[in-house]
């Protein structure tokens, strides 16, 4: 309850106005709803008293008051909805942006898994409703029946209570206590349905080995096991919302004979004129669209809590990064997982990083590795142990070694991305650091964002013109493909989707060359592109990068051939280390494989 | 919307109706109530009602009315969640079972991922649909038309008030609703969704990492965010127009019929009433009753958007779900017998495959394998290699042609029993979620030491050394932590454990370093021993360590006959000469052959990435 609390605080604290706003409109909306019975009932009586001649009746007010509610309450609830929804939008953006930042910024490894996604989307779109469908129907509800009863018990205590009274306890604080009551069941039905997902996955991936185990029949019951856990839970879901919409129903026939009598005996007693005696019965009709939003809240809060569980750690921490904070990237160059900085600092090491980063063509980083590690951290990355390894400025070296060897995880170690285990390393004299404008890495999957391929380029150089952008592309040979299909407006879809394969492969390099980083680490480069482009890739990679210090991490003879440094790594280790011309060298060369033909 | 295109069974059906007609039957409560409450209240406003237990026991037979009403109302709700609830299950069972009998070198089956997705959140995302929309609907045609007629007993004024305003809401919410409709779609197509736009830059988190661009990328989502809710509250705007045009109409309607009673009343208007001139009683009685005329259509205008989501359900069953597939041959249920026996011959006759869509993957295919020999399938991708592999054990049906393991027909009979002797090493393997335990005594179960000589004969044992949590790691949904050539090893291993007498291996050193391929190609080569085996491959180091290697051209593209004027010949040399030979000519013959091994790739290929 702590965790949505904090969401809804996130919430008032985003669109305050407008989500008060919002629960006005809402109020005016029932009061007009409520207006329009009432007075009708009012009129009615009261020009019925008339016709019998037994009082005089002004009709002009009431039939204008009929008019005016018939307006409001249309105008209101359409404002309403309007401004209710513009207000959860902006939370909701607002939201996300926190979670971005709150993972961004996390001590968790970058590579969050499908399943962690799926996860987080599940639970931010089970947020969406936390104000439109529990917040604003609640205090809405809440407010509207405080002035009913208020109103009422200017007439009598009495009357208030017999009318509010049922409403609020059946109405209002019964789905509360059955949503309570119920949460544990909505957790447990959530989880249900994910292990259908899951279990079908299961199979789905599995479908073979399963087969042939023999176990696809045991995997197909296991998800009817899973959907039947579903419908167990839902049961008894069921019947907690069958008590909750009879209490919905029979909060307002309740409040409605309660009116009936109570104000049958202020009539009795002269307090109270006949007319007056309907509107106050009528208005108690109005109960029941203030408590039937509440009604599916049953179903509904138990999912809510358990999302924002989940989410609050994450806006939270997200909230806090969001404040400015004098550029994370100024962290000094020792600090970076208390591993030494070897080297000698640059003077005016402070804003080394503040800048571009971009360095003239010719210059290159140096870089010193002594006696560097990586822990194992339950098989996600290689580990390494004592590698020590020194790259001269413009040098080109190439790692090779069977795969799991430990190749990327030494680039993820040069490019900041993992923490080191002891030794002590360098980039051009500071400590590596993920974010580094000076240090490159194209990492082995490709990843790419929604927006134009001028977005993408843009997250290497901000402030790139078209005419750099173009080159690049056509560094990577990829700008006769991007000219055809809108140029540096086309448009890319969710990870790049309208690109293949390759392409992708090949605007990722670009948007790395565009950034000209002193050091470039390139994991697999050329990887899924057939033969041809890949020459023609590499080719344009070797003079685009001239002098600069290039790293690249490689099983395949014609990319590693860019190199004139082979550096063989194997169970975490360097192995040998052979430069262009040597018979070593040579021998590293001719272990390496040779291009597959394209499968697909 | 699609409906327009498909037949008109609806295969997502609504809720039965006994929950229809509880639903119709609590709303038709309120005439009966609205009656007493009318009178109650004419009776105490005209000085009728002076008594206390006359105006309690007109209030108690309300109530009785009220808990009648709740009752039908809850029962309604039960039988139509109870129906939900059974109905997604079925749904569940039923993509489970079909997805199950899908042959794994079926390319066109959906993306591992879809059908999950389909079976969990968009089931579920039923509900409303179910519970909701079938006793709405029904409402909606009985409900107005009985409160009107019981309005017009009273007063034909009233009754043609509201009448008139009814035709109006279906025609401008329809209008208003469809525009809205298609502009929701095209903004969807345009500018994502809230969520999207976060996923797909998480995703990519660590490039963002890199370019040091988590603070621009921030700024990036809520600009974004700030398109998205700009564009989202323009279709808004118009999708809520249509719920106000009831609002609107209704609001007005009612305030009619109260002019109406009221000006009667007073001997302003002197036509409209039908039987009795109206009096307070009957006003009243009238007043109460009209919104509830419209109440239906409000619930209706509500339930009508869970439609849209059910025919999105219905949309994915037909794509995903429905069209015929390639079938795997028996149930993929557990072999009835125990024992494995000895390593079987394998002999193969005329083997055709084709795919429901017509496209041919293998055509003509024969070869004998005998017990004990170990054989490699040979050729390029596209030659239907896998296919072939797949046939022998079961997991695609074949259009023409017999498999015989150990002199047995493989049919729908013998298909899981004849995979009780057989183990499978995949070019992806699965990785079940789970630990390393359980991906290893997935076929059989083993005790340590078994487990532990299959790893190192798998040559697997260093790294579960290196492993902290040894065979206990957990293997993540998609294999995280173990790479390729590992997770074959592993499974190797697993088959090893199994003591299976057959082993097939499709592409077992497929895309992988030359030093991993060489670790498979030795772990291969250990589990043979005393086993069948087969292997699909077009790797020349791992064929020429095979018994003897069968040649497999692939089909000629467009005409369907190979290059030397025969489909699917296959080439047969024994011993590791010929083997040799057999590649040689491969390798002489690759160029040229090379236009038509892609164009069949397509198909095969994909099949397998998936396997």
């Amino acid at each position: 309850m702590r965790a949505l609390l904090a969401i809804m605080g996130r919430f008032a604290r985003t669109a305050p106005a407008r989500l008060a706003g919002g629960i006005l409109l809402a109020v005016a909306t029932l009061a007009s709803g409520l207006g329009l019975l009432a007075v009708s009932g009012y009129m009615i009586a009261g020009a019925a008293l008339a016709g019998l001649g037994l009082i005089v009746f002004d009709t002009f007010r009431p039939s204008a008051a009929i008019r005016f509610f018939a307006l409001t309450r249309t105008g209101a609830r359409y404002l309403e909805r309007l401004v209710s929804h513009d207000a959860t939008f902006r939370v909701l953006a607002a939201l996300r942006v926190d979670v971005f930042r709150g993972i961004a910024r996390g001590r968790e490894a970058a590579g969050r898994s499908a399943d962690l996604l799926a996860r987080l989307s599940g639970d931010l779109d089970a947020l969406d409703a936390v104000h439109l469908r529990f917040a604003a129907p609640l205090a809405a509800a809440a407010v509207t029946l405080a002035a009913l009863a208020a109103a009422f018990a200017t007439l009598g205590t009495g009357l208030a209570l017999a009318a509010a009274g049922p409403a609020v306890l059946l109405g209002i604080v019964g789905p509360v206590l059955l949503a309570v009551k119920g949460e544990r069941d909505a957790r447990r039905r959530h989880h249900a349905v994910d292990a259908v997902r899951r279990r079908l996955v299961d199979l789905d991936r599995g479908r073979t080995e399963l087969a042939v185990a023999g176990r696809l029949g045991e995997a197909v019951a296991a998800v009817g096991a899973a959907a039947d856990r579903v419908a167990a839970v839902e049961e008894r879901q069921h019947r907690r919302d069958m008590i909750a919409r009879a209490a919905g129903v029979l909060a307002t026939q309740a409040a409605i004979a309660g009116a009936l009598v109570a104000g049958a005996g202020l009539v009795g007693a002269g307090a109270v004129s006949g007319p007056v005696f309907a509107l106050v019965v009528v208005a108690a009709f109005a109960i029941a669209e203030l408590v039937q939003p509440l009604r599916t809240l049953a179903l509904d809060l138990g999912r809510m809590l358990l999302a924002a569980r989940r989410v609050a750690p994450l806006m939270r921490a997200g909230e806090a990064a969001g404040r400015p904070v004098a550029g994370s990237r100024a962290r000094s160059a020792g600090e970076a997982g208390g591993v030494e900085a070897a080297g000698r600092p640059v003077a005016g090491s402070g804003s080394r990083f503040g800048g571009s980063g971009r360095v003239p063509a010719g210059s290159g980083a140096a870089v010193v590795l002594e006696a560097a590690g990586v822990a194992a951290t339950g098989g996600r990355v290689a580990p390494l142990r004592g590698v020590s390894l020194r790259i001269e400025p413009g040098e080109r070296v190439a790692l090779v070694g069977p795969s799991g060897a430990g190749k990327s995880t030494l680039l993820a170690l040069l490019a900041g991305l993992v923490e080191p285990a002891g030794g002590r390393m360098a980039v051009d004299g500071f400590a590596p650091e993920a974010g580094r404008p000076d240090v490159g890495l194209l990492t082995q999957r490709t990843e790419l964002f929604r927006g134009t391929v001028r977005d993408a380029l843009a997250l290497g150089r901000p402030d790139g013109s078209d005419a750099v952008f173009r080159r690049a592309l056509e560094t990577v040979a990829l700008w006769p493909v991007v000219e055809a299909r809108g140029g540096l407006h086309m448009a890319l879809g969710e990870g790049g989707a309208g690109l293949s394969g390759g392409e992708r492969r090949r605007l990722a390099l670009a948007r790395l060359l565009v950034a000209e980083p002193a050091l470039l680490l390139l994991d697999e480069p050329t990887d899924g592109l057939d033969a041809g482009t890949a020459a023609r890739v590499m080719a344009g990679l070797a003079a685009a990068t001239e002098g600069r210090t290039v790293v690249l991490a490689s099983h395949l003879g014609d990319e590693a051939a860019f190199a004139d440094r082979l550096v063989r790594v194997d169970g975490g280790r360097i192995v040998a280390d052979a430069r262009r011309g040597t018979e070593l060298f040579e021998r590293l060369m001719a272990g390496l494989n040779d291009r597959a033909a394209p499968t697909n | 919307m699609s409906g327009g295109m498909r037949p008109p069974d609806r295969t997502i059906p609504t809720a039965p109706a006994s929950a229809r007609a509880l639903s119709v039957a609590a709303s038709l409560v309120w005439i009966p109530q609205a009656f007493v409450l009318a009178g109650a209240v004419a009776g105490v406003v005209e000085g009728r009602l002076a008594g206390m237990a006359d105006v309690a026991s007109a209030a108690g037979l309300f109530l009785l009315l009220a808990v009648l009403r709740a009752g039908l109302d809850a029962w309604s709700a039960r039988i139509a969640a109870g129906f939900a609830t059974r109905e997604k299950r079925r749904l569940r069972r039923m993509i489970a079972e079909t997805a199950a009998a899908w042959s794994p070198v079926d390319a066109t089956r959906p993306a591992p991922g879809e059908i999950a997705l389909l079976a969990s959140d968009q089931v579920e995302s039923l509900d409303p649909y179910l519970t909701r929309y079938g006793p709405a609907r029904t409402r909606l045609m009985v409900v107005p038309l009985a409160i009107a007629l019981v309005v017009a007993a009273v007063s034909w004024a009233s009754a043609l008030i509201l009448l008139l305003a009814f035709p109006f809401i279906p025609l401008f919410t329809s209008l208003i609703g469809a525009e809205a409709r298609d502009r929701s779609r095209a903004q969807l197509a345009e500018v994502g969704t809230f969520t999207g736009v976060l996923l797909d830059r998480l995703s990519g988190l660590t490039t963002i990492r890199l370019f040091g661009a988590v603070d621009r990328t921030a700024e990036a989502i809520a600009d974004a965010g700030d398109r998205i809710r700009r564009r989202t509250m323009s279709v808004l705007a118009l999708a809520f127009l249509s719920s106000a045009v009831i609002e609107l109409f209704s609001s007005i309607a009612v305030a009619l019929v109260a002019v109406w009673v009221g000006f009667t009343l007073l001997g302003w208007i002197g036509f409209g009433a039908t039987l009795a001139p109206v009096d307070l009683a009957t006003g009243l009685f009238v007043l109460f009753l009209a919104p509830d005329f419209f109440q239906p259509l409000r619930d209706f205008s509500a339930a009508y958007h869970d439609k849209a989501a059910a025919d999105a359900l219905d949309d994915r069953l037909e794509a995903l779900v429905r069209p015929a597939r390639a079938g795997i041959v028996g149930t993929g249920g557990r072999a009835p017998t125990g024992d494995a026996g000895p390593p079987p011959a394998v002999t193969v006759e005329g083997l055709t495959v084709a795919a429901p869509d017509g496209a041919v993957l293998v055509e003509g295919v024969s070869l004998d394998v005998a017990a004990g020999e170990r054989v490699a399938l040979f050729g390029p991708s596209g030659s239907g290699k896998s296919t072939v592999l797949a046939a022998i054990a079961g997991l695609v049906a074949p259009s023409a042609g017999t498999v015989r393991l150990g002199g047995a027909a493989v049919d729908a009979a013998t298909a899981d029993a004849a995979r009780g002797r057989i183990a499978w090493v995949g070019q992806a393997p699965l990785a079940l979620a789970g630990s390393l335990e359980r991906n290893l005594t997935l076929i059989a179960p083993g005790d340590r030491a078994a487990m532990d000589r299959a790893l190192a004969a798998a040559r697997l044992d260093g790294l579960v050394a290196r492993l902290p949590r040894g065979l206990r790691t957990p293997l993540g949904e998609t294999g995280a932590g173990l790479s390729g050539g590992e997770l074959r090893r592993l499974a190797v291993a697993r088959a090893l454990l199994a003591d299976r007498p057959l082993i097939l291996a499709d592409e077992p050193t497929a895309d992988l370093d030359a030093e991993t391929a060489e670790a498979v190609r030795g772990a291969l080569a250990a589990a043979a021993e005393g086993r069948t085996l087969i292997v699909a491959t077009h790797d020349p180091a791992l064929a020429r360590r095979m018994d003897r290697v069968i040649r497999l051209e692939p089909r000629a593209a467009g005409n369907g006959i190979a290059p030397a004027g025969e489909d699917h010949r296959t080439a047969e040399k024994a011993g590791a000469d010929g083997a040799a030979e057999v590649m040689r000519a491969a390798d002489a013959g690759a160029p040229s052959r090379s236009g038509d091994a892609a164009v069949v790739a397509g198909s095969v290929a994909a099949g397998e990435g998936r396997a």
